[in-house]
């Protein structure tokens, strides 16, 4: 026995010394339900999309008035169960709201009407396809160093302004804050140099097993005035339904955790039981991040409410760093002291910390107990089986349509379409125009799904059906492919239109702008004879040719591009090299 | 001409009736009669109403409020016209009715007898409140009663306690005020709610018909709520058929209550004014030996017997008298006061003082939120409801969930099995309704935490069964004594048109 407590010490002790950490992440993902009524009463939810002023959408129930019952919104369940199917879980023929109790402004009835023991789906699992994220990483550092560089600059500015007293004054209180800050940041924030001992799994994609869906209510809204004087109450998201989603915790790195939380965001719109809205609070994540090395497991933190899947990314990170930071440097004798409860942490996104909210050891006591105002929610069988007959195609089956062998979309255009919202059934759309168009392209499709993914998805805020009409877009793929228009010109084409919804067709503008592209041999001979008999002309020109002929091949690029250029970027390429070739061989 | 049920089709339309309307057809076809013949006097009747009413607000604390004489006086006229003019909603059009203080109605204070809500105006009508007033019922005025439900004297009220008229002794609780109307006769009928025995015992010591009925019969849509799944509204008048035909209007299911009975009523033999034919339908009535407890008092025991004896000649000769176990009826006591604390301490975790009711008073030394919850609850709430939320909170604890309130449970599921075991040998179980006479206020005071409580042993067993039971008076004639003997009459699930009917045959007697 002591033997083997040795072992296990000197293979901690090996642990440390070498640390080579993983970590786990589980996931809560709080969804509200899309339905038009509340989990319970009868009171409307529209304010979700800020139709409504505050306290205008609450029952009575929902404000907790004295001999108000709560009644089951079918709506909602459904919902659930419909969300239940999607994640593959077992839809359970009775399951109970229970009451969970605390006291807090923001919940009316002085409790929280939830599922505990006995939550309406268990069992599940969510397939996630990693992107591979190389050259996003690469662009992000660049644009790290690009925002590095633009503060430096800025306070290169700021200090220069310090000649003004009271430009100097503010700027020694916004540093004090930093120092404040950067104090604060200690507490969450762990050394650069632990950054290289995390191993991070590193995988095509993962699968992340759910534990159990639970409809409950979620609560009201706090809102502190600008004096902090007084607490203003708004009761309108008081008793809307959510569906928390708990998984296993099955992530193993930050971006695992990332693509986890964006899948489930687009699987939960795909079957259109949550708008996914992270940013107006629709869909919220809390994190649950250990650490672990042979022979040490690290105490659990939660992250609670993150509102952006960048959050959660960070929160991941942040909080694996801490802990490794934490539990990297203890001796093997000291790990039982180390030995924690679960603390639950909120996260600021601005600067990137985090902070202890409270460690679940000193948590309330919430006094769960099935709600007597409510019998068990009975499902019936034929009710789960009807609603799985509704059900849309689910992400799998959208993907593999995709990418199959009849649309043949790269997997990065397909999973780009997938996450954007509304976005394959935009490029639905675009197919259906195509295929009105006679001797269309077979590739179309994939050459659609290409041009909206480069073109229009870089547009920002707008969303897909806000910038052209399909129409327009199986146009534009369509004249590309029979080599009317260059792709050059068909980026143009797409840039410059968008926002003309009533456009359906390109050929006028093309026709207008005489943007056909230049396929007749004869025109493209004779401008390549007049480009390079001007260069030919010239004693440098002279020099570049023979040097070509000498045997400097690159140069051949050159030539193409000074042709292309004279054209108006308009000659077809395709055709414009073997012609271009052909003519130098007149000056050699 | 008006139709079989005094009623006028088109103003029925919107009420949820088909449940209830075949045994409302069965109680009224005998009563209609009665009815007609109340109604056209509805004026002059009402007029005597209110003027007891006036006195047993002031004499014994019997009502929170009493409505407009005025208002009151021209809904009556209306009625009386309506019957006049053969246009009557339902049997109950024009009946003055007193309701609980803890059964909301728009646009009056709805307070529980709490200093919590004493200022809380109710912005809708509980169903049962609605549903009467729709079928011509006329709210008199809001009755007295034990805060939020919890007591069995009718003494711990914000508004003071009430007594029961005639010896000033206690009238029993929680529905006290409600017992007291009617007793004096300042209504026709009243609304209370019976968690434990709240209907059952202040009609008992006030001499007039309690009726609780199933669990879930009545919605408690309104009802503010003390433990949900005990709380039942219950009817007390002087008349049984004014009980059986409120009832008819009150009863059914309510989409603003999840928890109502959806299935149809029991249906029942018609009874009859005549004996003979009730007799022909032989009934059995069982005697559960384990409410032979030992607080029983000699007296009360003796009554007992005496009322079976009365029972028996009441529905003939034929009737069995059989003795019966329940077994777990043992246990009810403590089980109800387990479970119905920890809803109350639940349900009352609402009253903050945020949105409505009692607030304290700004205090500088509030640092949390929380303070400023404590200091308004602490303000809010009488004693004995701050003791029952806090054995509740105890009892809900991750400590005490498992050994109290799951083992209260289990008692209450072998309450149902053994009661449901019970109701296939018999027909009716026949008890006291309290274990002793009515308490002076100072001797209820003087009652120690478990013997108050005891008062409460002969009516929980139903309702931690959900059973339909009702208090009837028996007029003692072998003792001097002054005080009313009552039993309790308890059916079997979902037997309440059996009950009704029943008791009528006993009162007719």
């Amino acid at each position: 026995m002591a033997s083997a407590a040795v072992a296990k010490a000197a293979q901690a002790a090996q642990a440390t010394a070498t640390t080579s950490w993983r970590v786990k992440v589980g996931i809560e993902i709080h969804a509200r339900v899309l339905a038009r009524s509340k989990l319970f009463s009868g009171a409307s939810t529209s304010f979700a999309h800020d139709l409504a002023n505050p306290n205008e959408q609450v029952a009575l129930f929902d404000a907790g008035l004295p001999g108000t019952l709560p009644r089951v919104n079918a709506a909602c369940v459904d919902q659930a169960i419909r969300t239940g199917i999607a994640l593959r879980g077992t839809v359970h023929p009775t399951s109970i709201f229970e009451r969970k109790h605390y006291f807090y402004g923001d919940s009316p009835l002085g409790f929280q009407i939830t599922q505990q023991r006995h939550p309406i789906v268990s069992g599940g699992a969510l397939h996630v396809v990693l992107k591979d994220n190389s050259k996003e990483e690469e662009a992000a550092r660049a644009n790290k160093r690009k925002m590095e560089e633009k503060q430096r600059k800025k306070n290169e500015k700021k200090a220069k302004k310090k000649k003004n007293a009271k430009a100097a004054q503010q700027a020694e209180k916004e540093d004090a804050a930093a120092t404040q800050a950067s104090v604060d940041a200690d507490d969450g924030n762990a050394a650069d140099n632990t950054t290289a001992s995390i191993e991070y799994r590193s995988l095509p994609q993962c699968t992340v097993r759910i534990t159990r869906i639970q409809l409950e209510q979620d609560t009201g809204r706090m809102l502190p005035t600008l004096d902090g004087q007084k607490q203003l109450l708004d009761l309108n998201r008081a008793g809307t339904g959510v569906m928390e989603i708990v998984t296993e915790p099955d992530m193993e790195s930050p971006q695992e955790a990332a693509e986890f939380v964006q899948t489930m965001q687009t699987l939960l719109r795909t079957v259109g039981t949550c708008d996914g809205n992270m940013e107006d609070g629709s869909l919220r994540a809390d994190v649950n991040v250990s650490v672990h090395a042979p022979g040490i497991n690290s105490h659990r933190v939660e992250v609670k409410n993150l509102n952006s899947i960048r959050a959660v990314s960070r929160a991941v990170e942040v909080e694996a760093l801490r802990l490794v930071t934490e539990y990297r440097d203890v001796e093997p004798d000291d790990l039982p002291t180390m030995a924690r409860p679960a603390e639950t942490r909120a996260f600021d996104a601005l600067e990137g910390v985090s902070r202890v909210l409270r460690s679940k050891e000193g948590a309330a006591d919430y006094r769960f107990f099935p709600d007597p105002d409510l019998p068990p929610l009975v499902i019936a069988e034929e009710r789960i089986s009807n609603l799985a007959l509704t059900m849309p195609p689910l992400p799998e089956e959208i993907l593999a349509r995709l990418q199959g062998p009849e649309l043949a979309l790269s997997q990065d255009d397909a999973l780009v379409l997938f996450h954007e919202p509304g976005g394959v059934a935009y490029f639905d759309q675009v197919c259906v125009e195509l295929n009105k168009i006679p001797e269309v392209s077979k590739d179309g499709p994939s050459q659609a799904a290409n041009w909206i993914c480069s073109v229009l998805l870089g547009l920002g805020e707008m969303s897909l059906r806000e910038t052209l009409h399909p129409a327009f877009v199986a146009g534009v793929v369509d004249m590309v492919a029979k080599e009317e228009i260059s792709r050059l010109t068909a980026k143009k084409l797409l840039s410059e239109s968008v926002g003309d919804l009533a456009a359906v067709d390109p050929r006028p503008i093309v026709e207008a702008n005489a943007w056909f592209q230049i396929n007749d041999d004869a025109v493209l001979r004779e401008l390549a004879a007049s480009v390079l008999g001007q260069l030919a002309a010239t004693p440098k020109g002279r020099k570049l040719i023979s040097d070509f002929h000498g045997g400097k091949d690159a140069l051949k690029g050159s030539f193409i591009g000074q042709v292309m250029r004279a054209s108006g970027q308009r000659a077809n390429p395709r055709l414009l090299e073997p012609i271009v070739l052909d003519e130098l061989r007149r000056f050699q | 001409m008006q139709n079989r049920h005094g009623t006028s089709e088109e103003s029925m339309e919107n009420q949820p009736r088909t449940v209830t309307s075949r045994f409302l057809a069965l109680m009224t076809s005998v009563a209609n009669a009665a009815a007609k013949a109340r109604g056209v006097r509805a004026v002059e009747r009402a007029r005597k109403c209110l003027a007891e009413a006036t006195v047993a607000k002031v004499e014994l604390n019997a009502f929170t409020e009493l409505r407009d004489e005025k208002s009151v006086m021209a809904d009556v006229e209306a009625a009386q016209a309506r019957w006049e003019r053969g246009e009557a909603r339902s049997p109950v059009d024009g009946l003055l009715f007193a309701v609980k203080d803890n059964i909301c109605q728009a646009q009056t204070r709805s307070s529980a007898a709490s200093r919590m809500l004493s200022n809380f105006v109710a912005p809708y009508d509980a169903t049962c409140v609605s549903r009467l007033q729709a079928a011509g019922a006329i709210p008199m005025g809001r009755t007295n009663q034990d805060e939020f439900g919890m007591g069995s004297f009718g003494l711990n009220s914000y508004y003071g306690p009430s007594y029961r008229p005639g010896d000033h002794r206690v009238a029993g609780g929680s529905s006290s005020g409600s017992a007291i109307a009617v007793a004096t006769e300042a209504c026709h009928f009243a609304l209370g709610s019976d968690t434990g025995g709240s209907v059952r015992l202040p009609a008992a010591f006030c001499g007039v018909m309690g009726f609780k009925p199933s669990y879930g019969r009545i919605s408690r849509h309104g009802l503010i709520s003390y433990a949900s799944s005990l709380d039942t509204i219950g009817l007390l008048s002087g008349d049984v058929g004014i009980i059986a035909e409120a009832f008819g209007v009150c009863a059914g299911p309510d989409s603003n209550d999840s928890t109502c009975i959806t299935s149809p009523l029991e249906s029942c033999p018609l009874p009859n004014e005549t004996q003979s034919d009730a007799a022909a339908i032989p009934l059995r009535v069982g005697i559960p030996v384990e409410y032979n407890v030992a607080e029983l008092s000699e007296d009360a025991r003796a009554a007992w017997h005496a009322q079976v004896e009365h029972v028996k000649i009441c529905l003939g000769p034929e009737t069995s008298i059989v003795p019966m176990s329940v077994p777990s009826v043992r246990d009810a006591l403590p089980a109800y006061y387990v479970l119905a604390c920890a809803e109350a301490s639940s349900n009352l975790a609402r009253y903050d003082g945020v949105q409505y009711g009692h607030r304290a008073a700004w205090s500088d030394d509030f640092e949390t939120l929380h303070q400023e919850y404590t200091a308004s609850r602490t303000e809010g709430f009488g004693a004995e409801v701050q003791r029952r939320i806090l054995m509740g909170a105890h009892v809900l604890s991750a400590e005490a969930f498992d050994t109290l309130y799951l083992r209260a449970n289990a008692v209450r599921d072998a309450l149902r099995e053994d009661f449901s075991a019970v109701f296939h040998h018999v027909d009716f179980l026949i008890t006291p309704v309290a274990p002793g006479p009515a308490p002076t206020p100072e001797e209820a005071a003087q009652q120690d935490l478990v013997q108050s409580y005891l008062t409460d042993v002969m009516t929980v067993p139903s309702s931690l069964a959900g059973l339909p039971s009702m208090a009837l008076p028996f007029a003692r004639t072998s003792t001097s004594q002054e005080d009313v003997g009552s039993y309790q009459l308890i059916a079997g699930p979902r037997q309440d048109a059996k009950l009704l009917s029943t008791a009528r045959l006993l009162s007719a007697a």
